[in-house]
């Protein structure tokens, strides 16, 4: 199960927002304007691998890159439900997930402001947040 | 302005070891950073979006910072930086778009790129880290004649 799939099935029950309506495995798509997705844009080599010997029983930790952006037209709100799921998700684990031990998810910073794109329904600028995650996972 | 900062973290055998040969061994960790730094630099520079308000511009803008020593945290911390973005851009885009351009190029997935991609720098930092604590030991075990270095 991808990572963004697996985080969004977990969020749906804990979030306002609704899988497949206003939430969504991303990249975001061009609408709502108001929404959150959650994007796995990159993985990294297993660390026991990468660190040698003395840190191969980590062997099972396959690192995850994850970003969640929330976008509104409102900036406050997009700033506060972006800071909704960093509360949700970091520190989260070890948990298990679709099926996926989740060893730990750590934000890589607080969310940051990523301006106003110029796409909005009524061609306003919607305001955008995101944080970056490292979530360590089982294989799978 | 978007950057990449690597940090060796809890190698505390390796800096024990770079701070007992004094300047030796931080001159061998520094030099050892930089090379990595410009590895991630050289990598990075074919990932760099070509932003149509800004053509060619942020490309421009990556630079490698020199490797420093500092005491931001408890122990001491060598970094290095790979930045994009600042005062360059300022010219063309005026000062409140360059402030976020380049973080919004290197953050925003959403953006469709004709060239290059977002995680330009990120990418290749992650690509790059995990060899950065044996370039420096061999940098050490070099500037010892092989005897300083465990």
């Amino acid at each position: 199960v991808p990572a963004e799939a697996a985080l969004v099935t977990y969020l749906d029950p804990l979030v306002t927002e609704t899988a497949g309506t206003d939430l969504f495995e991303g990249p975001m798509p061009e609408f709502p304007d108001n929404c959150v997705a959650v994007a796995h844009y990159d993985s990294l080599a297993p660390e026991g691998r990468v660190m040698g010997a003395s840190l191969s029983d980590n062997a099972g930790l396959w690192p995850v890159a994850v970003q969640v952006m929330a976008r509104n037209v409102s900036k406050a709100t997009a700033e506060a439900r972006c800071r909704a799921y960093l509360d949700l998700l970091d520190n989260l684990g070890p948990v298990t997930l679709s099926g996926v031990l989740y060893h730990s998810c750590e934000a890589d910073g607080e969310p940051f402001n990523l301006g106003q794109d110029a796409a909005g329904a009524q061609g306003q600028g919607r305001w955008r947040f995101a944080f970056n995650l490292t979530c360590r996972k089982a294989r799978g | 302005v978007t950057a990449i900062r690597v940090e060796i973290e809890g190698a505390d055998e390796m800096l024990s070891e770079i701070e007992r040969l004094g300047h030796v061994g931080l001159v061998a960790a520094r030099d050892a950073m930089a090379a990595k730094a410009q590895q991630i630099k050289a990598k990075a520079l074919p990932q760099v979006p070509d932003d149509p308000e800004s053509p060619g511009l942020l490309k421009d803008t990556l630079r490698v910072y020199a490797p420093r020593t500092a005491s931001l945290k408890p122990g001491k911390t060598i970094f290095v930086g790979v930045v994009a973005g600042g005062r360059k851009l300022e010219k063309a885009m005026g000062k409140r778009k360059a402030n976020v351009s380049a973080i919004v190029q290197h953050e925003d997935l959403t953006l469709k790129h004709r060239k290059g991609q977002a995680k330009f720098l990120e990418r290749p930092g992650n690509d790059v880290a995990p060899s950065i604590p044996d370039a420096i030991m061999a940098k050490l075990d070099a500037a010892t004649g092989g005897m300083g270095a465990r």
